[in-house]
């Protein structure tokens, strides 16, 4: 293999032998053992280093359960043919969505209740002290003339 | 055309048949897997989590009529997350506004030490700023551990282009995490 070819597989591929292309590892591999390719592989070690620290998120192991659930349900037949039917993964994330709605909409509902109630009695209020008022007080032509 | 060997051939026959082990095992090789592939391209691992199911359920309902030797499960399985990949990244481009966002310099004083989560996310910043297609290249042959024919297959490239991709790639990434160690600085001919 040529030094220059050597080169560019681990300018590619990187230093680990296993990413290179299987039809020139051998050669590539012979390559890596003299001085030149030893140097360039010490090189491009630190990138590869580097890479390695970068860590995939993984599944918890609510998701393993999710995959399993949605697993079992994709083998069971189907009842009927519903016309919307969420993704089982994805029913969980629903029905805590939901929960979380109907708890909110619950909320909404007391906060405007109260605000209605203090609406209404303070209506009725105002109407009580402008009756009284209209007992007490004098006609505008008593005082007017 | 020969038969391609598949090392999940057995695993996925059993799944077909309903074997609970057979899908358990899958579950416990495939959806981290996915998930990693998704969560590189991606950035997100919510959205990864969603890719990865919806990868497997398509799985589940694929196994039954798998014809085995006309490609590895583990190749299609990417086939379809990468297209799921694809849409969403699609959709991102399509919301996005003209508005750039602020970048936010996330890179450590010089005083202070590197720990392994701060490299961690170096790195993934990194490989989130390249182009999407070096991006791809460098999570299917260096993260994902597959073949140059297979990567390039499965983005639709030559095996030359492929490598073209992944040198510019990593010729980014050791621009951008140059700073990591002087070590770094070596690859640099």
């Amino acid at each position: 293999m040529k030094a220059e070819r050597f080169h560019s597989i681990v300018d590619a591929y990187g230093v680990d032998p296993a990413r290179w292309p299987e039809a020139e590892r051998e050669a590539a591999l012979e390559h890596a053992r003299t001085p030149e390719g030893q140097a360039v592989l010490d090189g491009a070690r630190a990138l590869d280093l580097a890479l390695a620290g970068h860590v995939a998120p993984l599944p918890d192991a609510a998701a393993f359960a999710r995959a399993l659930k949605a697993a079992e349900a994709a083998r069971a037949p189907v009842r009927g043919s519903p016309r919307f039917r969420l993704p089982v993964w994805r029913m969980d994330r629903f029905r805590l969505a939901s929960g979380a709605g109907l708890m909110a909409a619950a909320c909404a509902g007391v906060v405007f209740g109260v605000t209605l109630t203090d609406h209404l009695t303070a209506d009725v209020q105002a109407d009580a002290v402008l009756y009284q008022a209209t007992l007490n007080g004098l006609d505008d032509t008593e005082v007017l003339g | 055309m020969a038969a391609i060997a598949d090392p999940d051939q057995e695993l996925v026959a059993r799944v077909a048949r309903g074997d609970p082990d057979a899908i358990q095992a899958l579950v416990s090789a495939k959806l981290p897997r996915m998930m990693a592939l998704a969560g590189r391209l991606l950035g997100d691992p919510v959205e990864a989590e969603d890719v990865a199911q919806e990868t497997l359920l398509r799985a589940w309902k694929q196994a039954p009529r798998w014809t085995p030797g006309k490609a590895k499960f583990d190749t299609w399985l990417h086939r379809v997350a990468l297209n799921l990949c694809y849409d969403r990244l699609r959709r991102r481009r399509e919301i996005a506004t003209d508005a750039v966002p602020e970048q936010v310099d996330d890179s450590p004083g010089p005083d202070r030490g590197l720990m392994a989560q701060d490299v961690g996310r170096r790195v993934e910043a990194a490989l989130m700023a390249l182009p999407e297609r070096q991006r791809e290249a460098i999570v299917l042959c260096h993260y994902q551990e597959l073949g140059n024919i297979e990567a390039a297959g499965l983005m639709g490239v030559s095996v030359e282009a492929l490598e073209s991709l992944l040198s510019r790639g990593r010729r980014a990434l050791r621009a951008a995490l140059a700073d990591l160690g002087p070590a770094a600085e070596g690859e640099r001919r």
